[in-house]
């Protein structure tokens, strides 16, 4: 019988190489590094984790909506702000507001937000979707603070998406949380079967 | 103790206290009707908004959308709340929504909008900056925030299920209806992924007069 699990991980290091290999070239390497870093680091993670014990979708999903939601609203701050042309400078590349509108604001969130259907139908895809998210958060929202405003020339100021930043990577704690409780609770059942 | 000079004093186990309040948990209960002229409300305030700060047509599609939901909640979901069953395509809405800003903005809807109407009433330019902020970014996310409502059984959630599904309707009918006046041609910005929406709110309307409801006031007993 096919593997699924391991099927699903092909794709998703077939999508990570597609994706990287144009992100890289679009956005320069900090970005790149952020971005395809937490796709990695969300593979090992649901690997090692949940790849074949789903989490149950009632208590990952209102979390996972809460973090996507609040991440939207931080896309938009960056979007109105001109976060690509301040990271384009920063990274000596000419990242473009238009292509930061198509991959960041309009291919990745339809990736994500599909990523709660697969949460919705305990799919193992749909999880990893929460944990590239998640750890995404983790990774990439605190450089809003720490890294990008330091990076800059001058004294420390505001950088774009710098506002939001901090407040999907709260959820994102709560629903990486909530992942490793319910693999426990999974476990314990099926150890007591 | 006892302050037998103020009658507004109780004593109690022997302390003095100069308020009846206590720490036991209180459920805040709203009614049905609150919801609906908070409803109400957003609708006239958002509605004034779309007509200062949207083109036209645009400001009286989203306005009908509105209006219509409205409608339909009052009618179906009154006092009870949507099923957490529509959730897969609710979401599923939502994608095609972005989608189709994505195939619109890609396309130069805005330039085609100004074939037709370039300003709103007050004469502010429809720019790529309002298209994008407006019908694309911030109305995913209040989108997302409907969907924890549906979650958690919400009425607004539940109102917000219904508004998803009747925009997707509107704005995939919009550029069928925009292309005459916006100049002729046989594209409008929007019009392919409008088909796919189209579809999404017709079933996803189907599925919510389907699904049964649940009553609001067991939801909150719960």
């Amino acid at each position: 019988m096919r593997d699924v699990p391991k099927l699903y991980f092909g794709l998703i290091i077939a999508f990570i190489v597609s994706f990287g290999s144009v992100f890289v070239q679009q956005a320069g390497f900090m970005p790149f590094a952020i971005v395809c870093g937490s796709m990695v680091a969300g593979l090992l993670a649901w690997r090692w984790t949940n790849w074949r014990h789903p989490a149950d979708p009632k208590r990952l999903l209102p979390i996972y909506l809460i973090t996507a939601a609040m991440l939207m609203l931080h896309l938009w701050e960056e979007y109105v702000f001109d976060f690509a042309p301040r990271i384009a400078e920063l990274n000596g590349t000419t990242w473009s507001g238009a292509e930061f509108l198509f991959m960041i604001l309009f291919v990745l969130p339809s990736v994500w937000i599909m990523g709660a259907i697969g949460i919705y139908f305990r799919n193992p895809l749909g999880n990893y979707v929460a944990w590239l998210i998640f750890v995404g958060m983790i990774f990439g929202e605190p450089a809003h603070i720490l890294v990008f405003p330091i990076k800059t020339a001058g004294p420390y100021d505001y950088f774009p998406g710098m506002w939001t930043a901090l407040f999907p990577l709260v959820t994102a704690l709560w629903g990486i949380h909530v992942i490793l409780d319910d693999l426990k609770r999974q476990r314990a059942a099926e150890g007591a079967a | 103790m006892t302050n037998s000079t103020h009658p507004q004093t109780a004593a109690l186990d022997g302390r003095q206290v100069w308020d009846h309040m206590d720490d036991r948990p209180v459920r805040l209960e709203v009614p049905s009707w609150v919801y609906f002229l908070l409803l109400v409300s957003t609708s006239i305030t958002v509605g004034i908004a779309a007509v200062l700060y949207l083109p036209w047509p645009i400001a009286v599609s989203n306005i009908a959308s509105v209006l219509v939901a409205l409608a339909f909640w009052r009618r179906h979901t009154y006092g009870r709340v949507a099923s957490r069953r529509i959730l897969p395509l609710y979401i599923f809405g939502i994608v095609v929504l972005l989608l189709q800003g994505l195939e619109a903005w890609g396309l130069g809807f805005v330039d085609h909008m100004s074939g037709w109407v370039a300003e709103s009433v007050r004469g502010t330019e429809f720019t790529e900056a309002i298209h994008l902020s407006v019908l694309s970014i911030v109305s995913s996310c209040l989108f997302l925030v409907g969907a924890i409502g549906v979650f958690f059984h919400h009425p607004l959630g539940s109102y917000l299920a219904w508004f998803l599904f009747v925009v997707a309707i509107a704005q995939g009918v919009f550029p069928f209806v925009a292309i005459l006046p916006a100049g002729g041609g046989i594209y409008f910005p929007g019009m392919a992924m409008g088909v796919v929406a189209v579809v999404t709110g017709s079933t996803g309307l189907r599925r919510l007069f389907s699904l049964p409801t649940i009553d609001h006031k067991e939801v909150s007993d719960a």
